[in-house]
C-alpha cells in the first residue's frame, strides 16, 4: 500500500514543482532497494551465525546418523559379513527377500507395533492428568514431582532385570507372594504370551509415565495464569478449563511427548530383552532384537542393515503421519 | 572481530566434538611392550592372571579390555573391532567364528608353537580350520544334572537315574513325596540334554547329525523329533510345567539355592554358588535315551586364545609369552581358581571338587561332550539357537506339538541360509 501510493504520489508532486519528478522515484527506489539489500544481509548474516552454532550439532549428526545410515543401505545390497567389506559381495535386494521370509521377524513387529501404540497411548492419558495434579499446590508436592521422575532414572535394562523377580512366575515371585497371602494361586505373569506382554508394557508405562509428566509440567507452567482467573469469572468449572484451556494449550507438548514416545517405541529392545528375551515363545519379540539377534549377531550385515534401512524408513512415515496430525489439530485449536 | 570470534568458537566446538570420537586411540607405556587383549570375562577374574604374568614379565603390561553382555555381545564386539581395525593383540576366540576369523587373516596359526604340545587333541580339533590350530583352548566345560540330596532321599532316591524314562518316573515320585518343585529349566537353557542324546547319536555316525543338517543331508524335522517328543514327556507328565518360559537361570539357580528345587541343569561353574548356599548337594549324571547308551552330555572345549596376526616385533614375542604363561601350570590353576573353568590339557590334572566328580569322569575324561551349534552353518548360529528356544517354549506352552517347532526350525535355517 505504500509503495501503490508512493508511486501515485510522485507525478503530482513533480507537476506541482515541488520535487524533479525522475530523481524523486529513484531516489525512493533506491532507498527501498538498499534497505531491502541491508535487511537480506542482515539476515543472511544471523542465518550464517546460527549456523556456525549449529555446526557441532550438524557435525555430530552427520557423523552418528547420517554416514552410518547411507552405510547401512550399501551394507543392505551386500553379504557384508561385518569383517572386511572388501571381501563383501553385491547380491542386489535379496537382504530385502530375505526378511519377508522370516516369521520371527514378522512376529516381532507385530509386538512392537502393539508396544509403541499401546505406551503412547496409555502414557499421554495418564501423564496429563498426572502432570495437572502435580501442578497444583498440595503439601509434598516437590517430593512427588521427584518420584514420578525417579522412575525413569534408571536405564530399561536394569528395570528389566528387577521386575523379571517381582513378576516371576513362581510362586516365590514378589507379586505372587502378595497375592499367594489372599489365596491366589500363583499367576503365570512371564510365562503367559499375553500376561508377557502385558508385563511389557506394563513396566514401560510405570518407568516413562513421571518423565513425560515432567514435560508436560513444563509447558503447563507456561500458560499464563490470568487464563484460568478469567474462566473462573466466567464460571468455568475444573473441567472446563481442562478441556478448554489446558489441553488446547497442551498440544505443542503433546506433540513432542507422543514424537518421542513413538520413536521410543518402534525401537524398543532393551527392557522386553531382559525382562522376557523376546519369550514366550517370540511373542515379547521386537524388530530391533531380530536386526541385532539375526542380522548383527549372526555375522549377516546384509540382512540386518536391510532390516534397519527397512525400519527406519517405517519410522519416517510413522513419525510424519503423526507430525502432519498433530500439525493440523494445532492449526484448528489455533 | 565479534564475527572472527564467533566463526572461531563454532568450529572449535565442532572440532572438538570430532576429536572426542577420534580419541579412542591407543597409547603405549614407555619401556616397556603393551600387549592389548580382549576377553569375555570381567576384568576381576582375570586380574590375579593378568598380575602374575606381569610379575613374572617386567617388561611386558597388559591392557585389558572385555565387553558387556554374554558370549553373544562379545562375539559382536570383536566382529565390530575388527571391522573398524581395533583389534586386540591377544583376543579369545569363539569357535562360531574362528573360520571368520581365518578367513579374513585375524588369527595367526599356533600350530607349530611350542605351548600347543600341551592342548589336548579334543580341544585342538574345535580350535582348527583347515587341519591348522588357531587358537589355544586350555579348558572344557559340561552340563551336568545338580540335585538337591535331600530332597531326592525324600523319594527314596540317592542319584540321578541312567535312563530318561527313569528319571521322569523319579521326578513323579518326588511329587508325589511332597516335593512342590522336583525339576526345571531356564527358557534359555531348555530341553539341554537333547544335545548328549544327539551326541551319542552321532558318535555312531561318520557325520555329527547337525553337521548332516547343517550340510542339508537331513533336516531338522527329520532328526529332531523324536528328540523332542522325549523331552516333552516332561509336560505330559506334569513335572514341569509352562512357568519355565519365563524363567531366567539366576532365578532357576535361586531356586536350587533356597533347597526349594530337586534337580536343575547346571555346570561346575555353580559349585560354589551351591556351596554358598548351604545345601546338600552333588552333580550327576545327564540321563540318556536307552540303558548301555554312552553317557554324553551337553559340553565343549572353551574359547581358545588366539593371537592377531598382523602383530610382530616384540609384541608378537610378549604375546606368545602370554600364552605361553596361561598354558603353563601356574597359568591353569589361576584360571580353574578365578574363574571356575576346568583346564583340559596334558600337563595339568585340576583339581576338581568332589561334588563334581561323577560329571568329571564321565564327560570331560572321556571328551563325551557335544555342541549341536557346531555343525550348524557359522552364519546364523546364534539366530538358529534362540529359536530352538524359542520353539521349545512354545511345546512348553503347548501351543505347537514337537514336529511342528522341527518344521519351525527348518524354515528358520532356510531363512539364515
Amino acid at each position: 500500500m505504500t509503495q501503490a501510493t508512493t508511486i501515485a504520489a510522485t507525478p503530482v508532486l513533480a507537476e506541482a514543482g515541488v520535487v524533479p519528478a525522475r530523481t524523486e522515484t529513484r531516489s525512493v527506489q533506491d532507498f527501498e532497494a538498499s534497505h531491502t539489500r541491508d535487511r537480506k544481509r542482515r539476515n543472511l548474516m544471523e542465518n550464517l551465525t546460527s549456523v556456525r552454532f549449529l555446526l557441532p550439532l550438524l557435525a555430530v549428526y552427520i557423523i552418528i546418523v547420517l554416514i552410518p545410515f547411507l552405510q547401512s543401505i550399501v551394507f543392505s545390497l551386500t553379504d557384508y559379513d561385518g569383517y572386511d567389506f572388501a571381501n563383501a559381495k553385491f547380491v542386489g535386494l535379496s537382504n530385502y527377500q530375505a526378511i519377508f521370509q522370516d516369521q520371527t521377524l514378522l512376529a516381532g513387529l507385530g509386538f512392537t507395533l502393539l508396544y509403541t501404540v499401546a505406551t503412547t497411548v496409555l502414557i499421554t492419558a495418564i501423564a496429563l492428568p498426572l502432570a495437572v495434579t502435580l501442578n497444583r499446590k498440595f503439601f509434598g508436592r516437590n517430593f512427588a514431582r521427584s518420584l514420578f521422575f525417579f522412575f525413569s532414572v534408571p536405564s530399561m535394562a536394569v528395570l528389566g532385570l528387577v521386575w523379571q523377580y517381582i513378576f516371576s512366575p513362581l510362586g516365590t515371585g514378589a507379586v505372587n507372594t502378595f497375592l499367594g497371602k489372599f489365596g491366589v494361586s500363583p499367576v503365570p505373569w512371564l510365562s503367559d504370551p499375553a500376561l508377557a506382554k502385558f508385563c511389557v508394557i506394563f513396566i514401560a508405562v510405570w518407568a516413562q509415565v513421571g518423565w513425560h509428566a515432567t514435560l508436560y509440567l513444563a509447558y503447563l507452567q507456561a500458560i499464563p495464569a490470568d487464563l484460568y482467573e478469567q474462566a473462573s469469572v466466567d464460571g468455568a468449572t475444573r473441567g472446563q478449563q481442562f478441556v478448554h484451556i489446558t489441553l488446547p494449550q497442551m498440544v505443542p507438548a503433546m506433540g513432542v511427548s507422543i514424537f518421542m514416545l513413538l520413536t521410543g517405541g518402534l525401537k524398543v529392545y532393551d527392557l522386553p530383552f531382559t525382562l522376557t528375551t523376546g519369550g514366550p515363545g517370540n511373542a515379547t519379540y521386537t524388530v530391533t532384537q531380530s536386526i541385532i539377534v539375526t542380522g548383527i549377531g549372526s555375522g549377516r550385515y546384509g540382512v540386518g542393515s536391510a532390516l534397519g534401512v527397512m525400519f527406519f524408513l517405517c519410522c519416517v512415515i510413522l513419525v510424519a503421519l503423526q507430525q502432519i496430525v498433530t500439525s493440523l489439530i494445532e492449526k484448528r485449536l489455533s | 572481530m565479534k564475527k572472527t570470534w564467533q566463526t572461531i568458537v563454532g568450529a572449535g566446538a565442532a572440532i572438538a566434538m570430532i576429536a572426542s570420537f577420534a580419541g579412542c586411540g591407543s597409547s603405549s607405556a614407555s619401556g616397556k611392550t603393551e600387549l592389548t587383549f580382549f576377553a569375555n570375562n570381567t576384568q576381576d577374574v582375570y586380574k590375579p592372571v593378568i598380575d602374575a604374568f606381569e610379575k613374572k614379565n617386567p617388561d611386558i603390561t597388559i591392557k585389558f579390555s572385555t565387553t558387556n553382555g554374554a558370549q553373544a555381545g562379545y562375539q559382536q564386539t570383536l566382529q565390530t573391532r575388527i571391522s573398524g581395525g581395533q583389534l586386540a593383540d591377544v583376543y579369545v576366540a569363539p569357535p562360531e567364528q574362528l573360520s571368520d576369523l581365518v578367513k579374513n587373516g585375524v588369527a595367526k596359526d599356533l600350530t607349530d608353537e611350542p605351548f600347543m604340545s600341551r592342548i589336548g587333541d579334543t580341544n585342538k580339533a574345535q580350535a582348527s580350520v583347515n587341519g591348522k590350530v588357531y587358537a589355544m583352548s586350555i579348558t572344557a566345560w559340561t552340563n551336568a544334572y545338580a540335585y538337591n540330596k535331600d530332597l531326592l532321599a525324600k523319594a527314596g532316591y540317592d542319584s540321578i537315574p541312567e535312563t530318561w524314562d527313569e528319571f521322569v518316573d523319579m521326578l513323579k515320585a518326588l511329587k508325589d513325596a511332597g516335593v512342590e518343585k522336583p525339576y526345571l529349566e531356564p527358557k534359555a537353557g531348555l530341553g539341554a540334554l537333547v544335545e548328549g542324546w544327539i551326541g551319542y547319536d552321532s558318535s555312531k555316525q561318520s557325520k555329527s547329525i547337525d553337521q548332516q543338517i547343517g550340510d542339508g543331508d537331513s533336516t531338522f524335522a527329520k532328526s529332531y523329533t523324536k528328540y523332542y517328543k522325549q523331552w516333552a514327556k516332561l509336560f505330559d507328565a506334569g513335572v514341569m510345567g509352562s512357568e519355565v518360559t519365563g524363567l531366567a537361570d539366576d532365578q532357576v539357580r535361586s531356586e536350587f539355592a533356597a533347597g526349594r528345587l530337586a534337580v536343575m541343569p547346571s555346570g561346575y561353574w555353580d559349585v560354589n554358588t551351591f556351596k554358598d548356599a548351604g545345601i546338600n548337594f552333588a552333580f550327576g549324571r545327564m540321563p540318556m535315551l536307552h540303558k548301555g547308551d554312552t553317557p554324553y552330555a551337553p559340553g565343549a572345549a572353551d574359547s581358545g586364545y588366539a593371537i592377531n596376526a598382523k602383530i610382530d616385533g616384540k609384541k608378537l614375542e610378549a604375546a606368545e609369552s602370554f600364552l605361553d604363561f596361561l598354558s603353563s601350570k601356574e597359568g591353569l590353576k589361576l584360571i580353574q581358581d578365578n574363574m571356575g573353568l576346568i583346564p583340559s590339557t596334558k600337563n595339568y590334572t585340576p583339581d576338581i571338587d568332589a561334588t563334581f566328580k561323577e560329571p568329571y569322569d564321565l564327560y570331560l575324561k572321556t571328551g563325551n561332550v557335544y555342541l549341536n551349534t557346531l555343525g550348524w552353518p557359522a552364519s546364523g548360529r546364534s539366530a538358529l539357537r534362540a529359536e530352538t528356544f524359542a520353539q521349545l517354549q512354545q511345546v512348553a506352552l503347548g501351543s505347537i506339538t514337537p514336529a511342528q517347532a522341527t518344521a519351525n526350525l527348518n524354515t528358520k535355517l532356510k531363512t539364515l541360509s
